[in-house]
């Protein structure tokens, strides 16, 4: 039986990918300008971040309708509800992207030099998990979920080690410390982009799955 | 947790030949509002009459299995009928005031119990009044005809007429089905109120009603419990598909 | 097409109304005979004075009385007999059970029973029977209650008028609603309390009504009397149960066919029967209402 609200839940789901799609573009687009000290395409990313923005009204509202004229359970529901937060985790991902590639040119191409050669391989992995999380969201395939928590603990290990190589080297040699200050503040970006992964993935197991899990621990019913 | 008021088990309805009832088991627990949800014709209502006996009724009926009440198995033989239902109340759809005065209709209840003394009665009438939140509708109109009330207050009358006799556990098939949302609204309120000293079973075919006033939510397909759970829990992630189709609206 | 429809339609409309024209031709026709032919005798004397001089002069209140008399011990026989059969039949019995439905199938064949044949029921079984059973064993032997009087026609009466009420009663407790019965057992009632208290109560009318009915059949049987009870002329009224009495159709029964001076009589006749028609339409017309009243009351 054909319910008369399944397109609205259809265009959800399809907006919810989207901007999963465009975030996930928008973080690899931060990183790959971040190993290569690339300006020109920090240009781009700030620029790219309206569409998000518009996006992320469009969804808002779509969600706000299918609350009104339905009164929707179970799995519509949790697709509501999860769609919402995620919608929120997307966009503030979008943001953190926008943020790093404010802060490249600041580093004055010195990246390499100040971080000893890992930012390439943190680079790597957040652009990874990113893309990992959203293809979570496309498949709704929950098995690897552990993984990505395991991975986000590890890219948040590897910044805070990062961050604090980088304060000793400022001590040691303050001409570098504009550079520094910007790196460790997208090494910080870096760590959010995590944690909003995290929740992300923790989205996904509700909307599956209907348990709730926070902070990588599942929660009991009560 | 609550403890158990009513259990079934493996409880079995025939109409002749054809079942209506297939091995229902269930715990219903104390002093919290269990509703009944389902297709129409999947039993729920008929499972309801089995908890007061009022199947006992109808010819042909043949019941197997349990019907636990406080431990005590209701179909057993030296069980006495009419002391049971006085324990059980029930409240059914279309509303069913006798053709008396609204005093008399409450009074009902008691008077077959044996209570003639009028000032004892007044104050029971007075009191199930309250408890049904109509008293201050009807003080005034005790000795009117219950007839004369709009469907919503009938309602709410045959409400304090069943909470007369003091029962432990007060059944209700559809009560808020023939009302309009402000009287449903009312009888709603008034279960949660009731919810605190009454056992209360609800058949129900509206989901939403279920969802807003239930505890515990069971589920009946063709005669059949399929599932039952906390009514969050169920409407949020229903463990068996066959209820997620039904309460998404994928069928029924 | 249509005109075929129009001409069907218009077809029903004028034969109905001529039916009813007819009808009402007839009855007309009736009551202005007897009013034209009996007029002159009604008057207050006339209701409440003996026959005298043969039946030519006088009036009729001895078989006013005699009617009533008839009809009161008739329905106080009949109506708590029918009630409670009703009664039986509505609630206790199942539907098919061979009870039921042998009562069901006595009270049809009762009503289809000529009412002369109840005549002779009554003289063959309760005079010559009982009543001389009672004689036997009560009086030794003397004859009292062998013979015709009002306690044996108004027992053939009763048999007469039973089923009426039977069914009048039985049609009133099923239109008793079942939820009321349910709402009732649900609250710890048993079934006979049930009947009492929502059952009888709600079917009062229809009780009634059956009475009324019963009562206006009654007053206006002749052939069940013929032989139980109905005299002619009796100086006085029926003191007891063992007297005879009067009647008012048995009167004009009489007078029209075995008096001495038909003629002369003829008046009286009609007056005697517009009284009767006057009581049983009376009767009838209470009955209507009380039905009505009932059916708007409970809407």
């Amino acid at each position: 039986m054909e319910r008369h609200f399944e397109q609205e839940l259809d265009k959800l789901n399809r907006r919810i990918l989207k901007m999963g799609g465009l975030v996930s573009e928008q973080v690899k687009k931060a990183m790959t300008a971040l190993v290569r000290c690339d300006v020109q395409l920090a240009e781009e990313i700030i620029e790219g971040d309206i569409r998000l923005d518009k996006l992320d009204v469009k969804i808002d509202k779509l969600c706000q309708r299918i609350f009104v004229l339905t009164q929707p359970v179970a799995t519509d529901l949790r697709l509501i509800m999860s769609a919402l937060k995620m919608n929120n985790d997307l966009e503030r991902m979008g943001d953190l992207a926008v943020s790093i590639a404010r802060k490249i040119e600041g580093i004055h191409g010195s990246a390499e030099i100040i971080a000893g050669g890992q930012i390439d391989e943190l680079a790597k992995m957040t652009g990874m998990i990113v893309n990992d999380v959203i293809n979570v969201l496309h498949s709704r395939n929950i098995a690897i979920v552990n993984d990505i928590f395991a991975d986000a603990r590890i890219i948040k290990d590897k910044t805070r080690i990062l961050s604090e190589k980088i304060i000793d080297r400022m001590k040691q040699e303050p001409e570098l410390i504009p550079g520094a200050t910007c790196l460790i503040i997208i090494l910080t970006h870096i760590g959010r982009l995590a944690d909003y992964t995290t929740n992300i993935a923790e989205s996904v197991i509700f909307l599956v799955d209907g348990r709730i899990v926070k902070h990588g621990i599942l929660r009991e019913e009560d | 947790m609550k403890e158990v008021k009513i259990e079934t088990k493996d409880l079995t309805l025939h109409y002749g030949a054809k079942m209506a009832l297939n091995s229902v088991s269930v715990q219903i627990p104390e002093k919290q509002v269990t509703a009944f949800i389902g297709p129409s014709g999947c039993g729920k209502s008929t499972f309801l009459r089995t908890l007061n006996r009022m199947n006992d009724l109808i010819p042909n009926v043949h019941i197997s299995g349990e019907v636990l009440i406080d431990g005590l198995n209701i179909y057993e033989k030296r069980i006495d009928v009419v002391n049971l239902r006085k324990k059980i109340g029930m409240v059914f759809q279309k509303s069913n005031p006798f053709a008396k005065s609204v005093f008399d209709n409450i009074a009902y209840g008691p008077r077959i119990n044996g209570i003639h003394n009028t000032k004892k009665l007044h104050e029971i009438v007075e009191t199930a009044l309250h408890r049904a939140a109509i008293w201050d509708e009807v003080k005034d109109r005790l000795n009117d005809s219950a007839l004369a009330l709009s469907g919503g207050q009938q309602q709410r009358l045959c409400i304090a007429r069943s909470l007369a006799v003091e029962p432990e556990i007060i059944l209700m098939d559809e009560p808020a089905s023939a009302l309009d949302p402000i009287s449903t609204g009312k009888i709603e309120e008034l279960i949660f109120e009731l919810k605190k000293n009454y056992t209360i079973v609800i058949v129900t075919h509206n989901m939403q009603q279920a969802a807003r006033i239930s505890d515990f939510t069971a589920f009946f397909y063709m005669g059949e419990l399929i599932e039952f759970g906390k009514t969050r829990k169920l409407f949020t992630a229903p463990e068996i598909k066959q209820t997620e189709d039904y309460i998404t609206g994928r069928f029924g | 097409m249509k005109q075929k429809r129009q001409i069907g339609g218009g077809l029903l409309v004028g034969l109905s109304g001529f039916s009813v024209i007819l009808i009402l031709a007839i009855m007309i026709g009736i009551l202005t005979v007897i009013i034209l032919g009996g007029r002159e005798r009604i008057s207050w004397e006339f209701l409440t004075s003996f026959p005298e001089n043969g039946m030519m002069e006088g009036g009729i209140f001895p078989a006013i009385i005699g009617t009533a008399l008839l009809v009161i011990l008739m329905s106080m026989a009949a109506v708590p007999f029918g009630v409670i059969t009703a009664i039986y039949l509505a609630e206790y019995a199942g539907e098919k059970s061979v009870i039921a439905q042998t009562i069901r199938f006595a009270v049809r064949t009762l009503a289809t029973v000529p009412s002369i044949i109840f005549g002779l029921f009554g003289l063959g079984f309760f005079i010559r029977f009982v009543g001389a059973g009672m004689d036997q064993v009560f009086l030794s032997g003397n004859l009292k209650w062998a013979q015709p009087n009002l306690l044996w026609a108004s027992m053939t009466m009763a048999l007469l008028t039973l089923p009426v009420v039977i069914v009048s009663v039985e049609e009133a407790i099923r239109t008793v609603p079942q939820e009321l019965r349910e709402a009732s057992l649900a609250l710890g009632a048993t079934r006979w309390q049930t009947v009492k208290r929502v059952v009888i109560p709600g079917s009062l009318s229809g009780i009634l009504t059956g009475t009324i009915l019963a009562v206006s059949r009654g007053a206006g049987e002749v052939a069940p009397i013929l032989f139980t009870g109905a005299a002619y002329y009796l100086a006085n009224l029926p003191g007891s149960l063992s007297d005879q009495f009067m009647n008012l159709g048995y009167h004009i029964y009489i007078l029209s066919t075995q008096s001495a001076n038909v003629d002369q009589t003829l008046p009286i006749q009609y007056a005697t029967t517009m009284v009767l028609l006057l009581l049983t339409f009376i009767l009838n017309l209470t009955a209507v209402v009380i039905r009505s009243r009932f059916r708007r009351g409970i809407r």
